[in-house]
C-alpha cells in the first residue's frame, strides 16, 4: 500500500515535468550559416569564419538545452554533403536557419597635417530563423514558411578609442587602413558577443508549439523606412540610403524582439519600389550558403510598422560639435512615437573634426532605432 | 484516516507545485521593478538632475545593444539589495503594478536562487527607500554589482533614467569611498570585452581606477554646455 502510495507522490510530482518536456517542439537547425544577400553584406567571410559563427551559435543552444531553457528540443542535422534543406522530407517540424542579416563594414578616414586616419564600422546582424518546410509547387521541392525570428544586432569601430587623456572625446588612432581580415575578425568577435548575451527565447516562442497558429499570430514587420529629413536624404543616397534603412528597420527589430518577446519578421527589403509590391502579400527571403539557397516564404504581418528618420542635423557652439537624429514610428493603426539621439564632443585642438557625418548619423540611428523597439510594450 | 491523510500529502504537494509555477515569475518581476525603482530614488535622495547625467552614459560605454542583459542583473541584484537591508516587498501585489517586466527564464531561475523575500507592499514609500540608501555600505560587493549592472544598463539603453551607478559614485567618492564604486566605472568602461566582467574587474591596478574616475569628473565639467548643445541641435 506504502508503494502505491509513494508510486502516486512521485507521479504527481514529476507529471507536470513530463508533460512539458514531452510538449517541447522538435527544432532541426541547419548545419551551416546561411547569408540573407541584400548588398549590405561587404566583409567577406571564409568557410571557416562562418563555420565558427555556426559553432557559436549551436554551442549557445546547446548549452541552453542542457541548461533547460529552451522552449525546443534541438536536433543537428547532418549534411551528407550540403543543399540537403533543398532536400528534406516533408514533416511536421521545426527548422532553424542561423543566418547573417547583416555584415557592413563602412571605410572612412580623416586627415590632419601631420596624418591620416582610418576608421571601420562593422555591424553585425545574425538572426536565428524559426521555420516550416512546405512544397515548392511552382518550382518543385521543398520551400521553407517563416514563424519568427530571433534577432541580434552589435556594432564597433575599428581604430578609435574611446577616451582621451583629458576627457570628453573618442579618439581617431589607426595610422594604416584597416585590413579585410580585421575587419572579419572584428565581425566574428562582434557576433560571438552578441550571440552570448542577447540570445533569449521567451514564453513567445511557445508559439512553435503549434505552426498552424502562424496564421493568426501577432507578428510584427517593419514594412517600409521613410526618410522625411532633407538632411538624412542629403546624406544618404543611393545604396547608402538603402541600407541606413534596412540597418534602422533591423535595430529596431531586435529591441523591439527583444522587449516584447513579439513574434518578428525581418524588416522587407527598403528598395521602394520592390516593398511597395510585396508588403500586401506573401513574399519569399533568399538565403544563401556556400553550399545552395533556401526560399523562406514571409505571410504577411498582422501588424505593419513605418519607421521614419525624421530628422538629422549637427551645430557647433562653444568648441563642441553636437549631433542629433529624430526617429519616429507610425503604426497601420495611426499611432506615433518619436525619440532623438545625440552626441557631442570637443572639436580637435586645430578645430576640426574628425568624425564623418554619415557615420555619425549611422550609429545614432542605429541606437535611436534600437531604443524606439525596446521601448514598445 | 489513513487514506484521508495521504490525501491530504498529495493535495500539499500539488498546491506547491502549482504555487511554485505562479510565484517564480512574479518574483522576478518585482526585483525588476524595485530594481528600477531603487535607481530612481537614489538618483532623487541624491539631489542629482538625471537628464544630466545622459551625456556622460553615453560616452561610457559605446554600446546599445546590451540592455536587456544588464537589466536582468540589476533588477534581480536590486531586488537582494533592498531585502539585505531590510525592505521587504510584497512580490505578486508589486508585479501587478509592473506588468510588463521582463520575466524570463534566466531571470526567473537567478531570482529562485537568491530568495527574495516577500512580504508586505505597504511598506512601499519614498521615505523608508531614503532611508535604506543611507545605511548602505560603499564597501558592499552588491552596491557594487548593483552600480554596475544598472550603469551599464542605462548605457546599454541609450538613457539615464536611473543613472544609479554614477550618482553613486559621485556621492561616494566625496566621502573617500571612491575605490570600490569606482570599479564600476573602470568596469563599464571596459565592458566591451569579455574579460572586463565584473568578476574580473576586481584586480584591475587603481592607476586605471583613478584615470577611470578623472575622465568621468572631466566629463561632467562640460556637461551643462553639452546638454544644451545636443539639446539645441535644431532639426534638418
Amino acid at each position: 500500500m506504502k508503494l502505491f502510495f509513494y508510486m502516486i507522490l512521485m507521479c504527481v510530482c514529476f507529471l507536470p515535468n513530463l508533460v512539458f518536456a514531452s510538449v517541447k517542439p522538435v527544432v532541426r537547425m541547419a548545419n551551416e550559416l546561411y547569408t540573407y544577400n541584400m548588398g549590405f553584406n561587404n566583409i567577406y567571410l571564409s568557410d571557416s569564419d562562418r563555420a565558427v559563427l555556426w559553432r557559436a551559435i549551436n554551442s549557445k543552444l546547446l548549452s541552453m538545452q542542457n541548461e533547460g531553457k529552451l522552449p525546443f528540443q534541438l536536433i543537428n542535422e547532418v549534411s551528407a554533403g550540403g543543399h540537403y534543406m533543398n532536400e528534406l522530407a516533408l514533416d511536421s517540424d521545426i527548422y532553424l536557419i542561423p543566418a547573417v542579416m547583416v555584415n557592413s563594414a563602412r571605410d572612412t578616414s580623416y586627415s590632419s597635417t601631420t596624418s591620416t586616419y582610418y576608421n571601420s564600422n562593422i555591424v553585425s546582424g545574425i538572426s536565428l530563423i524559426f521555420c516550416i518546410p512546405e512544397e515548392d509547387y511552382e518550382r518543385g521541392g521543398v520551400s521553407f514558411r517563416m514563424l519568427g525570428m530571433v534577432p541580434i544586432v552589435n556594432s564597433a569601430v575599428i581604430g578609435r578609442t574611446q577616451k582621451s587623456e583629458n576627457g570628453r572625446r573618442s579618439l581617431v588612432t589607426r595610422k594604416t587602413p584597416i585590413l579585410e581580415a580585421e575587419k572579419a575578425s572584428k565581425f566574428i568577435s562582434l557576433s560571438k558577443e552578441a550571440i552570448e548575451k542577447q540570445i533569449n527565447f521567451s514564453s513567445a516562442m511557445k508559439n512553435l508549439k503549434d505552426p498552424n497558429a502562424l496564421f493568426n499570430m501577432d507578428t510584427y514587420q517593419v514594412t517600409n523606412v521613410k526618410m522625411s529629413s532633407p538632411k538624412a536624404q542629403q546624406t544618404f543616397q543611393g545604396q547608402d540610403e538603402k541600407e541606413i534603412k534596412f540597418l534602422t528597420a533591423y535595430n529596431y527589430t531586435a529591441g523591439l524582439q527583444q522587449k516584447t518577446k513579439k513574434i518578428v519578421y525581418p524588416p522587407v527589403n527598403m528598395d521602394n519600389a520592390f516593398a511597395n509590391n510585396v508588403v500586401d502579400t506573401m513574399y519569399s527571403l533568399s538565403l544563401d550558403s556556400p553550399n545552395g539557397s533556401v526560399d523562406v516564404g514571409i505571410s504577411q504581418p498582422a501588424h505593419k510598422i513605418e519607421l521614419d528618420i525624421s530628422g538629422a542635423n549637427y551645430t557647433y557652439a562653444n568648441n563642441i560639435v553636437a549631433y542629433k537624429v529624430w526617429l519616429a514610428k507610425h503604426n497601420r493603426g495611426g499611432e506615433f512615437k518619436e525619440l532623438t539621439r545625440g552626441y557631442s564632443q570637443n572639436l580637435i585642438d586645430d578645430g576640426s573634426i574628425d568624425f564623418n557625418t554619415k557615420d555619425m548619423y549611422s550609429r545614432l540611428l542605429m541606437g535611436v532605432a534600437w531604443e524606439l523597439g525596446y521601448a514598445e510594450r | 484516516m489513513e487514506g484521508k491523510k495521504r490525501i491530504g500529502i498529495i493535495l500539499v504537494a500539488i498546491f506547491t507545485m502549482m504555487s511554485f509555477h505562479v510565484t517564480e515569475p512574479a518574483k522576478a518581476e518585482a526585483s525588476g521593478f524595485l530594481g528600477d525603482l531603487l535607481g530612481g530614488i537614489l538618483s532623487s535622495a541624491l539631489g542629482t538632475d538625471r537628464n544630466s547625467m545622459w551625456d556622460t552614459y553615453y560616452d561610457m560605454v559605446d554600446n546599445y545593444y546590451a540592455a536587456a542583459y544588464y537589466s536582468d542583473r540589476a533588477a534581480v541584484v536590486g531586488g537582494v539589495l533592498l531585502d539585505k537591508y531590510g525592505v521587504k516587498v510584497h512580490s505578486e501585489q508589486v508585479a501587478l503594478v509592473n506588468s510588463s517586466s521582463d520575466s524570463s527564464d534566466e531571470m526567473v531561475q537567478r531570482t529562485a536562487r537568491m530568495k527574495i523575500t516577500t512580504i508586505d507592499t505597504s511598506l512601499i514609500n519614498l521615505d523608508q527607500f531614503v532611508a535604506v540608501t543611507k545605511r548602505f555600505d560603499p564597501n558592499d560587493d552588491l552596491i557594487r554589482k548593483f552600480c554596475y549592472y544598472k550603469a551599464t544598463q542605462e548605457e546599454a539603453l541609450g538613457r539615464a533614467n536611473s543613472a544609479a551607478g554614477l550618482l553613486v559614485a559621485k556621492r561616494l567618492l566625496s566621502r573617500d569611498y571612491g575605490r570600490a564604486i569606482g570599479e564600476c566605472i573602470v568596469t563599464a568602461l571596459w565592458y566591451d570585452s569579455v574579460k572586463s566582467r565584473f568578476a574580473n574587474a576586481s584586480g584591475r591596478s587603481v592607476n586605471l581606477l583613478n584615470q577611470a574616475i578623472k575622465q568621468t569628473y572631466d566629463v561632467r565639467v562640460d556637461k551643462g554646455k553639452i546638454k544644451d548643445a545636443i539639446k539645441n541641435v535644431p532639426r534638418g
